[in-house]
């Protein structure tokens, strides 16, 4: 092992085999319940070049590579075995190029949003991508699980232009999306969609060109709470659908607004809108005028409710690990009925259940408490309505079982082999995950 | 090291337990946000310690990392989970103290100086007289110090008849390296009218020891400073630098039995100037407000109120690194943590003079001795003043 990390030492200088840096990037629930070793090193390459090398040597010695962006934890398929690095994107974190005139950014894939969007913001323009973390997430990491923008601009994949990739291979692909702007002469197919989204699977994603906007001139919001969370939800729904589309709209249930402490009692909605000062004001009047409609009251702060719901995401994330909790998407027309039947199906086996999420994306994260085999039968109930809803299933907080029983129950072989081939061409030994 | 060995820490396992690694934490922690390594963030740490407690990790590894900390407790702020982080942190601090490097003579020589502060007194300008005349080296960001101020704290700035009695706790930046904000204290409250008393026997409030594992030293420090200040007849305890005030708050009843009076009566200067009724004239200058990690929410108000400052310039995620870039109780420096706190020190700078502020308010001595140090690095014409200079200056110019 010692002349393994004299090489990657060679290859990339910025490598810590620190015993403490290693475990650090290992939960520890993860040691304990499979056995999960620390990585024997964590590399920080600073260049696309360490990292085309990097992964190569990786293939050449059947050495396993995690990739970690702003390291929130979202690694869900982790090696077994000591034979395993960690890629640190800390280090890969320049703003290549901020092309005003075509609003367009091209940056490393170790910016983090909140560097991203400063940056951007200084120049009249914004980047709209959102995290309750975006301090510390990375553009890489959003583009490789696909997160979701500012709730209006559906995710982050919208606004991808271009990828600079390595795959399991160890080759650079320089590669295109759909959004390339009008005109530009794309020489070859559009793959950058292949790996935005998958999860670091099929390649490292290293650089990307996004997409910009112009900073909306007139940006205000909305702050409300219900007597009952189902006149919350169907509100939220008809704002939702609404002609003018909220940049944000938040959802609370009573029981998470009581865990995070929140000195309102009942279901709040939060909305945000941004956009002409005419067409901004008459929509924040329409929202306002259907939450009084639904029996809510509008209730002043809006900017102390963001940060409440921030940390509401944040506390629920945290209770993923002793609860269930999972993302659940309909079509945003079934929004109310998709609360009203998570709710029902928490009653039946006698859970409580706590959820919060983004109406106009019609996604909920829901919080299962109490008795953990009920929870997962509940769980799996919950799985059920969304696929009846015409919606799916999301595997955000690393329950890799329920996207595996997904997949085998609702993918078809044809699919299947596809994806299976995919793999085969972009990472054939595996190096990037084990599947 | 097993849990049962450790025990004075297993108190905190259960909040331990309670940390769900979502990374809230990390986006607020000032020495992550530096390095970007996971093993800085707070939730990072957590992990280590439980990795530390099932014996699954070399004790001496983590001490580096915990040591790393800075204490500003931003992390527990962020904590949707409500855990408490800076507690479990510092307590984790003094335990693993013990499986760091052994000390070097300036570790002894520190101690030495905590036992006598008549000696320590005379020490730091002998320090300081040294490094200018190049007869003694030290670490180039310690060198780089401000100049010292003429003045030098004595019994004789006790102030004399009517009003509350209030001693004023300087401690060790406020009382050796920038004795002028003690003078400006006293002076303060002399105008506020208030009888100040400040007492030369009282020593370091020992937090810098305890967090280096130093326990005996903290303990020490603490018995005889309630001793001092037990023989002393006043009516409130006020503190100018937040870390000593969380010390005599929290560290000192653990140490000291009849710590727990002189706590009651302990109280930020800031909170006490505030709650007089002082007309104060408006601030023309533009000024650049740092809050300090270990002022709370309304001492950091009523800092604010002080010096007139009206908008949150430093948004709080600036760190000024002091706790990194001075070793406390002079242990060997580590140049990984000192590069960071320099690095921190610098950022802070940068923010201050992008500002375009001519002026620099902060409530804690730490924070001011980094920046006059960054400022006179740098060669900027910026003045760094702790809030009750800025009060001052608002009531007597």
């Amino acid at each position: 092992m010692k002349t393994i990390l004299k090489e990657l030492a060679r290859i990339a200088p910025g490598i810590s085999s620190d015993a403490a840096v290693c475990a650090a990037r290992v939960p520890i629930r993860l040691a304990r319940e499979q056995g999960i070793l620390p990585p024997v090193a964590v590399v920080t390459p600073t260049s696309l070049q360490q990292v085309e090398k990097l992964v190569k040597f990786c293939v050449k010695e059947g050495i396993s590579l995690r990739v970690q962006g702003g390291g929130t934890g979202k690694i869900t398929d982790w090696p077994k075995g000591e034979r395993w690095l960690i890629l640190s994107m800390a280090s890969l974190d320049r703003i290549i190029d901020l092309d005003v005139e075509n609003r367009s950014i091209t940056a490393q894939a170790g910016v983090t949003l909140a560097k991203m969007e400063k940056a951007v913001s200084e120049k009249g323009l914004m980047a709209a991508q959102i995290s309750t973390l975006h301090q510390i997430s990375t553009i890489g990491g959003c583009l490789a699980v696909n997160r979701p923008a500012q709730a209006r601009y559906g995710s982050i994949g919208n606004f991808l232009e271009k990828l600079t990739v390595v795959t399991g291979k160890g080759e650079i692909l320089e590669c295109a999306s759909q959004n390339e702007a009008p005109g530009a002469q794309t020489p070859v197919y559009p793959l950058a969609p292949i790996f935005c989204g998958s999860a670091g699977n099929l390649g490292i994603i290293c650089q990307a060109r996004l997409r910009l906007l112009p900073a909306p001139p007139l940006r205000t919001g909305f702050f409300a709470v219900f007597p009952t969370t189902l006149a919350a939800a169907d509100a939220a729904r008809m704002i939702a659908l609404a002609m003018f589309t909220p940049l944000e709209l938040e959802f609370a249930s009573p029981l998470c607004a009581t865990l995070i402490k929140s000195q309102q009692s009942g279901a709040l909605l939060w909305g945000e809108y941004a956009g002409g000062v005419a067409e901004t004001a008459a929509a924040i009047a329409k929202a306002q005028k259907l939450i009084l409609d639904h029996d809510g009251a509008l209730l002043g702060d809006a900017e102390h409710f963001k940060t409440f719901l921030e940390k509401s995401a944040a506390f629920l994330e945290s209770r993923s690990r002793s609860y269930l909790l999972e993302t659940v998407t309909v079509p945003c027309s079934r929004f109310s009925t998709l609360v009203e039947g998570v709710e029902r199906i928490a009653q039946d086996h006698g859970l409580e259940a706590a959820f919060f999420g983004s109406p106009s994306i019609a996604r909920l994260q829901v919080a299962l408490f109490g008795n953990s085999e009920l929870s997962h039968q509940a769980d799996a109930e919950i799985f059920t309505l969304s696929l009846i809803l015409n919606g799916t299933y999301h595997d955000d907080h690393g329950r890799v079982q329920s996207r595996e029983a997904w997949l085998a129950s609702f993918k078809n072989s044809e699919e299947e082999t596809l994806q299976r081939g995919l793999k085969e061409i972009f990472d054939p030994e595996g190096v990037l995950s084990c599947r | 090291m097993s849990v049962k060995e450790c025990s004075p820490l297993s108190s905190q396992i259960k909040a331990l337990a309670s940390c769900g690694q979502c990374g809230a934490c990390a986006s607020e922690c000032p020495v992550f946000l530096h390095s970007r390594d996971k093993a800085d963030s707070p939730s990072g740490k957590i992990n280590l310690l439980q990795y530390w407690l099932e014996n699954r990790i070399d004790a001496a590894a983590v001490a580096r990392v915990l040591r790393r900390c800075t204490l500003c407790g931003r992390c527990e702020t962020a904590c949707p989970s409500d855990v408490p982080l800076t507690e479990i942190f510092r307590e984790a601090q003094n335990r693993l103290a013990r499986f760091e490097n052994p000390k070097g003579i300036s570790f002894a020589l520190n101690r030495f100086l905590l036992k006598r502060p008549f000696l320590a007194d005379l020490f730091v300008p002998l320090e300081a007289l040294l490094v200018r005349v190049k007869a003694l080296r030290v670490e180039q960001d310690r060198s780089q110090l401000p100049p010292m101020a003429s003045f030098r704290m004595t019994e004789r700035a006790k102030t004399a008849k009517g009003g509350p009695k209030v001693v004023l706790f300087t401690g060790c930046i406020a009382r050796r390296r920038l004795p002028d904000i003690a003078r400006d204290c006293v002076v303060a409250l002399s105008s506020v009218g208030c009888q100040a008393i400040w007492a030369k026997s009282q020593r370091c409030c020992g937090s810098s020891s305890y967090s280096r594992g130093d326990a005996r030293m903290a303990a020490f420090l603490a018995r005889k400073n309630t001793e001092v200040l037990n023989a002393l007849d006043y009516d409130y305890l006020l503190t100018l630098c937040p870390a000593c005030l969380s010390a005599i708050c929290n560290l000192w009843p653990r140490f000291a039995k009849d710590a727990e009076k002189l706590a009651s009566r302990a109280m930020d200067i800031n909170s006490f100037l505030a709650s007089r009724q002082v007309t104060l004239k408006p601030v023309e200058q533009k000024t650049y407000w740092h809050e300090p990690c270990l002022l709370k929410k309304e001492e950091a108000e009523a800092a604010r109120y002080l010096a007139g400052v009206e908008v949150l310039a430093d948004f709080g995620r600036s760190c000024c690194g002091e706790h990194l870039t001075t070793p406390p109780c002079g242990a060997e420096e580590e140049k990984g943590r000192a590069k960071i706190g320099a690095s921190l020190e610098q950022n802070l700078r940068d923010a201050i003079a992008a500002s375009g502020a001519r002026q620099a308010v902060s409530a804690c001595p730490h924070c001011l001795l980094a920046m006059k140090r960054s400022f006179h690095k740098n060669g900027d014409q910026i003045v760094a003043q702790h809030s009750v200079q800025a009060f001052l200056k608002r009531i007597t110019s």
